[in-house]
């Protein structure tokens, strides 16, 4: 079954919505994806239409929103704040055309929490390790191969 | 009896070429997963919340800082620290979740932007913040991602405002399109001669070039300031025409009625340079014009909070202790 939200992706969870009549209630089939996404306000607001939430791909760019806070794309052109951080998310392509103009660069160049930077070295030194582990197999020396095989899988349950 | 304005009801006079200025290095930093202060969903329950997890920290793990927990009208909390002419702090739910801030009625100084940035490192260490790869610090205003650093220097340009006039000084000031010029908290015009200036790129650049960036422009434009308040305290004749202009002016604001917070705040921002730069007499003060009780009544009547009253405070100008001079 496909996501009722998104409308292409599979579906992999059931919402259960209760209504206000006794004893009747609605499912909703949403992808991983949207099911992280999309809040439960969003859900409500939207409503149910024919037993279904309306898809967000039918909204035309006059209605955007952020699926998390509600705040239209309207709203954020007109008072230039955004709502919550996922509004970064959703209007994505406004916010850089933006950045564009008005920024020095489109991308961040200062410091990082704590742990982002991890995340950061663990990748870099994940890249560096399937890299030798490539060339060790191709020059034949597997006991090398072996010792970074532990060493990717390692680093790959520290991601 | 004739009434003058006279040294008194200024605090103190700083020294000769002194620019008087105030600094402040704000860093904007959110929650990650909670909507931000210009959400309708912030308030009243996520603005508990943000109050909660970082009120927990400071209280529990910071109890070092010394900070002491204020709350104003609006329902604003902060931590604030003042020590050796530094205010140092946060606030909860002004714009953004928490803004890092350190102010000083002084020029900008590196050990105030590291204690910022310590503070926020420290503080990182027990909270999430709402941070993106590619828009680094996420903040209710786009106008803030990146770094999420706000440095604001705030000078007192009168000599090049009565040279060059306040038109021509933002002119210049906006030929430089890293930096925002504006009056006294964002107003288009500036105010007593006070003029706000701020940087404008947040993203695409490092905390350390925004910070050396804001130096550099603090320092040209005070060095451009000294030499203007130089030529003006050495010659003669622009010493006149600095006298003429301010009585004139003071007439001409005792002739009106209705008189607006600016030209009061511009009159009294050049009789306090003229104080400083020891163009009027010291101790005198600009004896010769009847305009003490004048400016006493006016002030009355303009609003003293909030921007006019901070300006006042940035000149140096306690309210209350103009007197009258025989």
């Amino acid at each position: 079954m496909r996501c009722d939200f998104c409308g292409h992706r599979e579906a992999a969870v059931v919402v259960y919505l209760a209504q206000e009549r006794a004893g009747s209630g609605d499912k909703l089939f949403l992808c991983r994806k949207c099911a992280m996404r999309v809040s439960v306000a969003h859900l409500l607001e939207m409503g149910l239409r024919s037993g279904r939430i309306q898809k967000e791909r039918t909204l035309g760019r006059q209605r955007k929103r952020c699926p998390f806070c509600l705040l239209p794309l309207r709203v954020v052109l007109e008072r230039g704040f955004v709502g919550c951080p996922y509004c970064y998310n959703a209007f994505s392509r406004e916010i850089e055309r933006w950045a564009r103009e008005e920024q020095a660069g489109n991308h961040h160049r200062g410091s990082m929490p704590w742990r982002f930077v991890r995340k950061k070295k663990i990748q870099e030194s994940l890249s560096q390790a399937l890299r030798d582990f490539e060339r060790c197999v191709a020059e034949e020396r597997y006991e090398q191969a072996e010792r970074l095989k532990k060493l990717i899988e390692r680093l790959r349950s520290l991601l | 009896m004739r009434t003058c304005i006279c040294l008194p009801w200024k605090k103190t006079l700083p020294s000769l070429g002194v620019v008087r200025e105030k600094t402040q290095i704000v860093l904007a930093r959110n929650l990650e997963g909670l909507p931000f202060p210009s959400s309708r969903f912030f308030r009243p329950l996520f603005s508990e919340e943000v109050e909660r997890r970082v009120a927990g920290v400071i209280c529990g793990e910071g109890r070092g800082f010394g900070f002491l927990r204020r709350q104003d009208e609006e329902g604003t909390v902060s931590f604030i620290r003042e020590r050796k002419g530094q205010k140092f702090g946060v606030v909860l739910g002004s714009g953004d979740h928490l803004r890092i801030f350190s102010e000083r009625m002084a020029p900008l100084r590196r050990a105030d932007f590291e204690v910022v940035r310590r503070f926020d490192r420290w503080l990182e260490r027990f909270l999430d913040y709402a941070f993106d790869p590619q828009w680094g610090y996420l903040t209710a205003s786009p106008q803030w991602m990146g770094t999420g650093l706000k440095i604001f220097v705030w000078l007192h340009l009168p000599a090049l405002s009565l040279v060059y006039g306040e038109d021509q000084v933002l002119q210049w000031f906006r030929e430089r399109q890293e930096f925002i010029v504006s009056g006294y908290g964002g107003t288009r015009e500036p105010v007593a001669h006070v003029f706000e200036i701020t940087n404008r790129y947040t993203l695409g650049v490092t905390e350390e070039e925004i910070f050396r960036g804001m130096s550099w422009i603090e320092r040209k434009v005070i060095q451009w300031e000294r030499s203007i308040r130089e030529i003006l305290r050495n010659s003669d004749l622009h010493r006149r025409t600095l006298l003429e202009k301010v009585q004139e002016a003071g007439k001409d604001l005792a002739r009106e009625d209705d008189t607006k917070g600016k030209k009061i705040l511009d009159f009294l921002s050049l009789l306090c340079f003229g104080q400083e730069e020891g163009i009027f007499a010291r101790r005198r003060g600009c004896n010769g014009m009847s305009v003490g009780t004048w400016v006493e009544e006016r002030l009355k009547t303009i609003p003293l909070r909030g921007v006019c009253g901070d300006i006042l405070e940035f000149l140096g100008v306690s309210l209350g202790r103009i007197r009258d001079d025989v």
